[in-house]
C-alpha cells in the first residue's frame, strides 16, 4: 500500500509551463508533508496504545482505549470492536465510539454478508467502503444505516485459531480511506488481538494452577487416609517382622536337624548368634512401631532450633560411626526461640540424615542441613542430599509406614513415617522434592509458637518430587 | 540329586535353605538379587527355582521366574513370600507358579514342596 505512494513520489514532474508547474510542485510538497505528519501521528498513537495494552489487565479497558485512539487518530465519528460469538453466527458490538446509547455491549450483527463486519470475516482482508448506499458486496446492516454511515473500513482481529472479531471505523461524510489508514487500523487490531491472547494465556495459567492446587490437596488427603489406615500399618508390620522371624525359624530348625552330626557344635553356635541378631531386629521394629503410635505434644518448650539440630546431627554421626556422612550446616543466627520438643526434633534430624545416607552410595552421603526464618511466624528446616533421588511415581508414598525402596539391612521403612509424625506433633508441615539422580530435599516448617491446638494434627504435604530411600 | 536355585535377600534364611538342601544331596546356588540370580541360572541350569518376591534394589523374584521360564518353560517356580497370596499372584502376571509358600516357613514344609516340584518335572534330570 505504501508502494502506491512511492510510485506517486517517483512520478515524472509535470513539464507544463511556468506557474502551473510551480503551483503543482508546491501542492505536491504540501501533500507529502501532511502525509508524513499523519503517519507520524498514527505511529505515535499506536506506540502509546501498545504500551498500555501491555500493562492493562482489563480487556474492556484495552478495547475502549483502542476504539478512542482510532476515532481520534483517523478523525472518524464511529469506531467499533466486534467479537465473533462462540457459535460463529453473530458479531457482538463489544466496544466502540459514537453509537447510540445502550448499543455497546448488546447489539449484534450477522456474521455473513449481511454486514460489513461479516463480509470482512469472509474476505479475510481489510474492507474499504467508499459509499455504503452504493455498496454491492454486502448488505448495509441496520446498525450502520441507522447511524447514517457513508464510508468506512474494517479489518480482522486475529485470534489463536480463528478470527476473534472485526475492528471497524466509519464516517457519516463520504471519505476515501488511504492505504495508510488501513495499515494503521490493522496495526491497532493486532495490538488488540495480542492483548486478547495474553488474557487468554493468563486465564489458562490461572486455571492450571488451580487444578494443580486441587491435585496437591487430593494427594495430601489420600496420604492422610493411607497413614491412618490400620490395614496399611498391619500389613507393613507383618511383612517387616516376617523376615527376621523367618530367619530365626529356619536357622533354628536347620540347627536342630544338624544335631548329632560332626559339625553340630559350630552349627548350633552360629544359629544362636543369628537368632539373637534377628530377634533384636524384631525388637527394633516393635520399638519403632511404638514410636509411630506415640503422640505426645507435651514436653514442648522454647528452644534454640540450631542447637537442637546440631545435636541431632551429632547423634546421626555417632550412629554411623562417623563414616560416610558429610554434613554442611547452614544455621541461621537470627532465629527466635522455637517452642518444640527437643528430643523429637533431634530424632527428626536423625531420621532424615539416615534416609540421606541410605539414598547415597556407600560412604559418600553429602547432606546440607539449613535453618531459616519462613513466612508467617514459622521457621524452616531443610535437609538436602545428593543421593539417588526418588521416582515421581513413588514420591507420594515416601511417608507411608514401611514404604522403602531398599530392602537390605538397616532400618525398616519407618524413618520417614516417624519424621512425618514428629512434624505433625509440632503442628508443622513436611514436604519433599526430588528428581531421580539429583538427590532429594526435605523441607520442614514449624510454627515458632509450637503447636497451639492440641486437637487435630496439621496436615503435612508432599510437593514436587520426593526422594526417600527409606531404610528397608 | 537335583539343581536348586535359591533367590532370597535375607542371607540367614538363604543359608538355612542352602544347608537344608545341600544336606539332602542337592546342588544349590543362592542369589540375593535378580541380576545375580539370572547369572547363576546360566551356570547352574536349575531344575527348580525357589524365590522370594521382594529383593534388594527393587528387583523382583517373579521377574527372575519370568526370565528363566522364557528359556526353560517347564521350570517349576516355588515362591516364598511374606506378601499376601493375592498380591503375589498379581505380581506374577501370567508366570505359572508351582506353589506359593507363605513366610515364615518351616524347612521341612518347603523341602517337601520342592521335592514335589522336582517330581512334577519328571524325576531326576540328566546332569
Amino acid at each position: 500500500m505504501h508502494d502506491q505512494h512511492a510510485e506517486n513520489d517517483r512520478d515524472p514532474p509535470d513539464e507544463g509551463t511556468g506557474q502551473t508547474a510551480e503551483v503543482g510542485r508546491l501542492a505536491e510538497l504540501q501533500r507529502l508533508r501532511e502525509e508524513a505528519e499523519r503517519r507520524a501521528r498514527q505511529q505515535a498513537a499506536l506506540a502509546r496504545l501498545g504500551l498500555s495494552a501491555l500493562t492493562e489487565l482489563d480487556l474492556d479497558e484495552v478495547f475502549d482505549r483502542a476504539a478512542r485512539t482510532v476515532a481520534d487518530t483517523l478523525g472518524v465519528e464511529l469506531t467499533k470492536i466486534l467479537e465473533l460469538l462462540p457459535d460463529g453466527r453473530a458479531l457482538l458490538l463489544r466496544s466502540g465510539v459514537g453509537w447510540s446509547e445502550g448499543l455497546v455491549g448488546s447489539a449484534t450483527l450477522p456474521s455473513d454478508a449481511g454486514s460489513q463486519g461479516g463480509y470482512t470475516l469472509k474476505s479475510s482482508a481489510p474492507v474499504v467502503v467508499d459509499d455504503l448506499p452504493q455498496e454491492t458486496r454486502f448488505r448495509g446492516p441496520k446498525l450502520l444505516l441507522d447511524h447514517s454511515v457513508r464510508s468506512g473500513l474494517s479489518v480482522i482481529i486475529h485470534g489463536r485459531d480463528r478470527p476473534w472479531g472485526v475492528f471497524g471505523a466509519h464516517t457519516r461524510e463520504r471519505r476515501s480511506f488511504t492505504p495508510d489508514d488501513v495499515n494503521f487500523l490493522q496495526s491497532v487490531a493486532n495490538v488488540v488481538g495480542a492483548a486478547i491472547e495474553r488474557g487468554r494465556i493468563a486465564r489458562e495459567l490461572e486455571r492450571r494452577s488451580q487444578e494443580l492446587a486441587l491435585k496437591r490437596a487430593e494427594e495430601r488427603f489420600r496420604r492422610a487416609e493411607r497413614l491412618a489406615s490400620v490395614g496399611t500399618l498391619a500389613t507393613g508390620i507383618a511383612h517387616e517382622i516376617n523376615n527376621p522371624v523367618n530367619s530365626i525359624l529356619m536357622t533354628a530348625e536347620s540347627a536342630q536337624m544338624a544335631r548329632g552330626r560332626e559339625d553340630w557344635p559350630e552349627r548350633a553356635e552360629q544359629a544362636l548368634e543369628i537368632v539373637v541378631r534377628e530377634a533384636e531386629r524384631c525388637g527394633r521394629i516393635v520399638r519403632d512401631v511404638l514410636d509411630l503410635a506415640r503422640s505426645d505434644s507435651r514436653g514442648q518448650a522454647p528452644e534454640d532450633l540450631g542447637e537442637v539440630v546440631r545435636r541431632g546431627v551429632d547423634v546421626a554421626r555417632k550412629l554411623t560411626k562417623g563414616g560416610g556422612l558429610e554434613v554442611e550446616l547452614d544455621l541461621a543466627g537470627d532465629l527466635p526461640p522455637v517452642t518444640l520438643d527437643a528430643g523429637g526434633i533431634e530424632r527428626l534430624v536423625v531420621h532424615l540424615l539416615r534416609n540421606a545416607i541410605e539414598a547415597s552410595s556407600a560412604g559418600a552421603a553429602q547432606v546440607r542441613v539449613a535453618t531459616e526464618r519462613a513466612g508467617g511466624d514459622r521457621v524452616r528446616l531443610t535437609v538436602s542430599d545428593r543421593g539417588r533421588g526418588i521416582e515421581p511415581a513413588l514420591l507420594e508414598r515416601v511417608f507411608d509406614p514401611f514404604f522403602s525402596t531398599r530392602r537390605t539391612s538397616g532400618g525398616m521403612g519407618l524413618g520417614l513415617s516417624l519424621a512425618h509424625g514428629i512434624v505433625e506433633e509440632h503442628g508443622g508441615e513436611i514436604d519433599v522434592e526430588s528428581h531421580p539422580g539429583e538427590g532429594a530435599t526435605f523441607r520442614i516448617e514449624l510454627p515458632i509458637a509450637g503447636r497451639r491446638d492440641a486437637a487435630g494434627p496439621a496436615p503435612a504435604r508432599i510437593s514436587g518430587g520426593a526422594a526417600a530411600e527409606n531404610a528397608g | 540329586m537335583a539343581k536348586i536355585l535359591i533367590v532370597e535377600d535375607e542371607v540367614n534364611s538363604a543359608q538355612a535353605l542352602e544347608f537344608y538342601f545341600s544336606d539332602r544331596g542337592h546342588r544349590v546356588r543362592t542369589a540375593t538379587h535378580a541380576a545375580e540370580a539370572i547369572a547363576a541360572a546360566r551356570e547352574l541350569a536349575p531344575d527348580v527355582l525357589l524365590t522370594d518376591v521382594l529383593l534388594v534394589g527393587e528387583s523382583d523374584g517373579l521377574a527372575v521366574a519370568r526370565e528363566l521360564r522364557g528359556g526353560d518353560p517347564t521350570l517349576p517356580v516355588v515362591v516364598m513370600s511374606g506378601l499376601p497370596e493375592h498380591e503375589v499372584r498379581e505380581r506374577a502376571r501370567g508366570v505359572e507358579l508351582f506353589a506359593i509358600c507363605p513366610k515364615p516357613l518351616r524347612l521341612r514344609e518347603i523341602g517337601a514342596t520342592v521335592e514335589t516340584a522336582l517330581a512334577s518335572r519328571g524325576g531326576a534330570e540328566p546332569r
